[in-house]
């Protein structure tokens, strides 16, 4: 399973009613619950301990915003002005994040949905290939 | 010397370059596509960037993305191999602009060999042959059956703006000219605004035989002989073979300087191929097309000149002078290529991709395989489905023919059909083995192929 797959997963699980989703593959396995009720889970096979292997995704890992496109990355406007966005803010649809530069041009990158910023990933002047992960948020 | 290349372009032929970039101590930078994550160059470079989704128009053809990826990296150089952006002339320019060396010629010359009626005009002018026809545009009935009556007929009326085989008609005698000409005319109206149309002798059966050349910056331009790509499908070339078995050394020799007159009426640099038809006799050649870039067959000339192309590319790119003169090239033996294709020849070559279960490739004394499959890996639908390129080399033609059954034999692949068999069948015909195959052989023969590969088929489940 692909990061992309798993936070396609986690959207759709937030979007539906369910509490708690378990999904196991061969090689893989993963818990999305809501709210720290993992515990309330109804009958889970106690005998059955969860494979040690299993990549268990950091409860605290947001969905993220990507590059649009590959080219240098900006947190600010300029360089001496502050960044767009600092890590706890709270932003809203379209208000930009930062700035992609390819060959002199710049491209606003705009946040996806209201949203508090958790993480910037990239250090400013950074190359960003193409759909790598620029700042993790987290809708509200 | 170039320090660092990025090399815009995927599959084989990315590997085929890398290779080179490191045996001359060039570092490589490989993009990808997020379909091509998985890729053997952005495994094997020196370091790797995405450059955007699947589709190639938005990575493999983003002229931004690459050159934003060059000037990020550090690179000095793009080499664009084949396909995608390698005959593209405002992406020639867009790298000189940006500062980077675009390893082939320049957006220049790449104009001027790439736009059909120029190159024909400037071809012309240089001494070249080209198929006879109308002197410029015909502008009327009258005037196009006089040209046609003095080249001969049949003869193909072209709009002078056509393309992709519109426009286009075919006259095999004066009775019929007229109606032809009206309706390519109306055609070329309708399709591209201009119905200028012009006149051109139609080669009926021809061999498509070819001349590598190398042209460096201080004016040195040699070729390194001809390759036969006649076995072909719709312009697809499946099987090349070099030396040419139909070319009197006479012939070769005077069509290999026709060859670099051309490379040097368009100020050619880098490697590069001229194209020509070779009429049914074997004894009229006419220029077709030139192609600006390094082809898909270059690596039959490596085989019987002992010449790295690619090498030579970088060298020529870095603006040294060709380490090889006319004198010290010499074609030593045979080489034949097959391309192995993910397509299913049973079904009208329907492309099918999919994952490689269990690989094995040919060894041995004077073969070489260039492929970018691995055991495992997946060849990606969104691309073109050429899987792999076997090439042999031996002292005789029917040696080399032998060697290459042998191969065929022992390759491998499990996981998807490819057009392997119908290869191996070719090899046995006797047409092919007599050197015998124009550009009308695999159409012609096509059901008596597979009608082979059937009758193997049968046998075998009977046994």
């Amino acid at each position: 399973m692909t990061n992309q797959e798993i936070y396609d997963l986690i959207a759709c699980f937030e979007r539906s009613s369910l509490q708690t989703l378990r999904l196991s593959r061969q090689d893989f396995s993963i818990e999305l619950s809501r709210g720290g009720a993992a515990a309330a889970a109804p009958a889970a096979p106690a005998a059955m301990p969860a494979p040690a292997a299993a990549p268990a995704p950091r409860e605290a890992d947001g969905e993220a915003i990507t590059a649009p496109l590959v080219g240098t990355f900006y947190a600010a406007p300029a360089p001496d002005q502050p960044p767009f966005v600092k890590v706890g803010d709270r932003v809203k649809k379209g208000q930009t994040v930062c700035l992609i530069e390819a060959m002199k041009m710049m491209s606003e990158v705009p946040a996806p949905c209201d949203c508090i910023i958790e993480a910037v990933l990239k250090d400013n002047g950074e190359l960003a290939a193409f759909g790598e992960p620029l700042l993790r948020y987290k809708p509200c | 010397m170039l320090k660092r290349v990025l090399i815009a372009n995927r599959g084989e032929i990315a590997l085929r370059v890398l290779r080179a970039c490191r045996e001359l101590g060039i570092e490589t930078v490989a993009v990808y596509s997020q379909a091509d994550a998985e890729a053997l160059h952005v495994q094997l470079a020196t370091q790797s960037v995405c450059i955007g989704p699947a589709k190639a128009s938005e990575s493999y053809l983003n002229q931004t993305a690459l050159l934003t990826a060059a000037l990020a990296t550090g690179c000095d150089g793009i080499h664009p191999g084949y396909g995608f952006l390698s005959e593209n002339a405002d992406f020639a320019d867009a790298c000189a602009a940006a500062g980077l060396t675009f390893i082939g010629p320049s957006g220049d010359t790449i104009r001027k060999a790439g736009s059909k009626s120029a190159a024909r005009d400037l071809m012309r002018a240089a001494g070249v042959p080209v198929t006879p026809g109308s002197d410029g545009p015909v502008s009327s009935v009258e005037e196009a059956l006089a040209a046609a009556e003095s080249v001969g007929y049949p003869v193909l009326l072209k709009a002078s703006a056509g393309g992709g085989g519109r426009g286009i008609r075919r006259c095999d005698n004066a009775q019929i000219l007229p109606a032809a000409y009206a309706e390519a005319k109306a055609e070329a109206k309708a399709c591209f605004g201009d119905d200028e149309m012009y006149l051109e002798k139609l080669v009926l059966a021809p061999r498509h035989i070819e001349f590598q050349v190398l042209a460096d910056r201080h004016g040195n331009v040699i070729h390194l002989g001809d390759r036969d790509c006649s076995v072909q499908r719709r312009n697809q070339k499946l099987i090349e073979e070099a030396p040419a078995r139909c070319l009197t050394p006479a012939l070769r020799e005077e069509m290999g300087q026709a060859a670099v007159r051309a490379a040097r009426a368009v100020n050619y640099e880098g490697a590069g191929t001229v194209e020509f038809l070779l009429d049914a006799d074997g004894e009229h050649f006419y220029f077709m097309e030139m192609n600006t870039r390094i082809q898909v067959e270059h690596g039959v000339t490596e085989m019987i000149t002992g010449v790295d192309l690619v090498r030579q590319q970088l060298r020529i790119a870095s603006g040294l002078a060709l380490d090889v003169t006319q004198a010290d090239i010499h074609l030593e033996g045979h080489s034949i290529e097959c391309r192995i294709n993910a397509e299913d020849p049973t079904k009208n070559f329907q492309p099918c991709p999919g994952q490689v279960s269990f690989l094995h490739f040919p060894g041995g004394a004077g073969v070489r395989v260039d492929s970018c499959l691995y055991n495992g890996c997946t060849l990606s639908p969104y691309y073109d489905s050429m899987a792999a390129k076997l090439l042999v080399h031996a002292p005789t033609r029917l040696e080399a023919i032998r060697k290459m059954r042998r191969c065929l034999e022992e390759f491998t692949l499990e996981g998807f059909p490819t057009n392997a068999e119908l290869s191996y069948q070719i090899l046995y015909h006797p047409i092919f083995v007599r050197g015998g195959c124009t550009t009308a052989f695999l159409d012609e023969h096509l059901p008596e192929l597979l009608d082979f590969s059937r009758r193997v088929e049968e046998h075998e489940e009977g046994v």
